[in-house]
């Protein structure tokens, strides 16, 4: 990347805190440029979901600030952020009896300020959307008539029909079976590579997160562990004593998968000092 | 359902208000009356002579239609606060009541009743006066409390507002036992509701905040569409949650307040006909706040005529002359709207 732009979405020493724990989010540093698909990764608790909602504007950072090609986050109205940014939060509400052409079409919103009807500009967009999403056949039914994983793709849809630069998502992929998360993951990472989106994913499924991020970010206690490419950060040395478990690396023959890691709890006998003595 | 187009939204937006006109058209020609006084008798006085002379004029557009005009505008305010709060708390079982409003009016009602304040305040009875400030008391209360907590989330303000209005039935039982038999009888009988007006102006004396209020929150509709989909999603997109909650419920709260000081509290309309309306028209906010509420207000003038002649059918069944009597348009809204409410949720089920 060229020093003379600014990144995409840049994150600058970002803290946070909440009352019990003011100093909750330890200075997070990141800049994430448009066409990467980055994974933020880390234990329960380990302060995930609260960098994803600094960046997508819904928290005001204690200190430090997000920046959206150079310009302060928080001196953007909320529309014009919307126009740029969209959010995805860990479980929408999936049994709303909406046709999912509609709740597409509402992604739409930030780009109409006044007036009360979409045109066929919109519904053009919400309709490209949806074949990129491959939710167009089942466009005319009712949210809560899908399953988990086509109810996923449709706020994905959603969150395309908002045309934004930026796409966060919050553990899109819980509660899918493996061949929805495959497809999930997937489809997020044509979105990055072939539209250009920055996108940006919590996810709790490190082999997914190896097999297709660019980047990762791994997140510890509210601190910044580790960060870069999958390769340098999804090491059994830098994961277990984030993870507190044994890693085994096993090896996969199919071509791109890489290896994949396989947990084990650390023996009860040997406490947490088994696992490289980080924390005690 | 399919999505909404300005043809389609201006189909149903027309049929409801049609609706609407039809009601005021033939309002001057239905009613409590021995006179005699038809539709054709009335729209023949009001073009013969001006002046307001007759007294088919005088039954027609000085005792109907206001009687009706305050049907409509309850019905209005009823059925798109219903709607806004449904939407708003995400809760099927919500009304413009929930939040304890009724109860507030009530109790600043039954005050009035009790120290017999009759003094009129700028054409505005005394009585609704002090309903008017015991609604608007509680919303105060209520949106101090949720607010002062940390900020305006719907469980705290749904809680406190249930409270509030526990709490104020208590203190209406209260000033009734402290009553004597015949301010008792009369508290009863407010309570019951209605929509009888003194006078033309004095059925339009609301209009203006009514207005207001209806302008504001159909204007949310947008916004509350994005609301539906959940907190968090609506702020990604750049609304303002706390602000549309902050709005709606203030104006709703207030357009309520106004409608109960005058009417009583009229129940029921808040909560079925924008059930109804999302039956029929799905949830889209766009066309089910303004239908919600034009089908509100002709639900309740229709109530209203069959409150006014449903006795003297009664009365001619039985033989007997019953017609100067007219029954609570409460008991009539209930009798008329359960059944149809049953159906389309029956329909719905299927």
């Amino acid at each position: 990347m060229s020093d003379t732009a600014p990144p995409l979405l840049a994150l600058e020493d970002l803290t946070y805190g909440f009352p019990g724990r003011p100093n909750f989010l330890k200075p997070v540093r990141a800049k994430m440029n448009a066409g990467e698909f980055w994974g933020v990764v880390g234990p329960n608790g380990a302060g995930k979901s609260t960098v994803l909602r600094l960046a997508a504007g819904l928290r005001k950072p204690t200190s430090g600030r997000v920046r959206l090609r150079g310009t302060a986050l928080d001196s953007m109205s909320p529309i014009a952020r919307a126009r740029s940014i969209a959010f995805l939060p860990q479980s929408p509400s999936n049994d709303l009896p909406l046709p999912v052409s509609e709740i597409v079409l509402m992604g739409r919103f930030p780009h109409r300020r006044f007036g009360m009807f979409e045109d066929s500009g919109d519904r053009s967009i919400a309709r490209d959307a949806m074949i990129a999403t491959d939710t167009l056949p089942f466009a005319e039914r009712s949210l809560s008539t899908l399953s988990g994983g086509e109810a996923q793709r449709v706020h994905i849809a959603a969150a395309l029909a908002q045309q934004p630069g930026v796409m966060l998502l919050d553990e899109p992929t819980a509660s899918l079976d493996w061949r929805h998360q495959l497809a999930i993951f997937e489809l997020l990472r044509t979105l990055s590579t072939r539209d250009g989106l920055l996108v940006v994913t919590v996810t709790h499924d490190l082999n997914l997160a190896a097999r297709f991020c660019t980047h990762v970010i791994l997140l510890d206690d509210g601190r910044c562990a580790a960060m870069g490419p999958p390769a340098e950060v999804l090491r059994p040395d830098v994961l277990e004593p984030v993870y507190r478990v044994r890693l085994k690396v096993a090896s996969t023959d199919e071509e791109g998968s890489g290896s994949c890691l396989v947990p084990f709890r650390v023996d009860a006998g040997q406490g947490d000092n088994a696992v490289g003595g980080a924390r005690s | 359902m399919k999505p909404i187009t300005p043809v389609r939204y201006g189909c149903w937006i027309g049929a409801c208000g049609f609706l609407a006109l039809l009601v005021l058209v033939l309002s001057p020609g239905i009613g409590t009356s021995e006179s005699g006084v038809g539709l054709g008798d009335a729209w023949q006085a009001w073009f013969s002579d001006g002046e307001g002379a007759s007294l088919e004029y005088n039954i027609a557009f000085c005792l109907r239609l206001p009687r009706t005009l305050l049907a409509l505008q309850a019905g209005i305010t009823l059925g798109l606060c219903g709607a806004v709060f449904q939407v708003l708390f995400r809760n099927p079982l919500a009304t413009p009541y929930t939040l304890g409003i009724s109860s507030g009016g009530s109790l600043g009602a039954l005050i009035a009743i009790k120290f017999g304040i009759t003094a009129t305040f700028m054409g505005v009875s005394g009585l609704a006066l002090c309903s008017f400030i015991g609604a608007s008391a509680v919303i105060g209360v209520v949106f101090l409390f949720a607010h002062g907590v940390r900020r305006l989330t719907t469980n705290e303000l749904l809680l406190a507002g249930v409270t509030m209005g526990l709490f104020c039935s208590a203190m209406m039982m209260l000033v009734m036992y402290l009553s004597t038999e015949r301010q008792t009888f009369d508290m009863i009988r407010w309570m019951m509701g209605s929509v009888v007006s003194v006078g033309p102006r004095d059925s339009l004396v609301n209009l203006p905040l009514l207005a207001i209020s209806w302008a504001v929150l159909v204007g949310l509709a947008r916004p509350f569409n994005q609301y539906i989909l959940g907190d968090e999603i609506a702020a990604s997109r750049g609304v303002s949650v706390v602000r549309i909650q902050a709005i709606s419920v203030l104006f709703a709260s207030l357009a309520t307040g106004a409608v109960v000081a005058t009417c009583g509290p009229i129940g029921f309309v808040g909560l079925v006909v924008p059930q109804m309306t999302v039956l029929l028209l799905g949830r889209d906010c766009r066309l089910l706040f303004p239908c919600s509420a034009l089908l509100g207000g002709v639900f309740l003038a229709v109530c209203d005529w069959g409150a006014q002649l449903s006795l003297g059918w009664i009365g001619s069944l039985m033989g007997k002359t019953l017609s100067s009597a007219m029954l609570p348009t409460g008991v009539v809204t209930a009798i008329i709207g359960v059944p149809i409410f049953l159906v389309l949720l029956h329909r719905r089920a299927r």
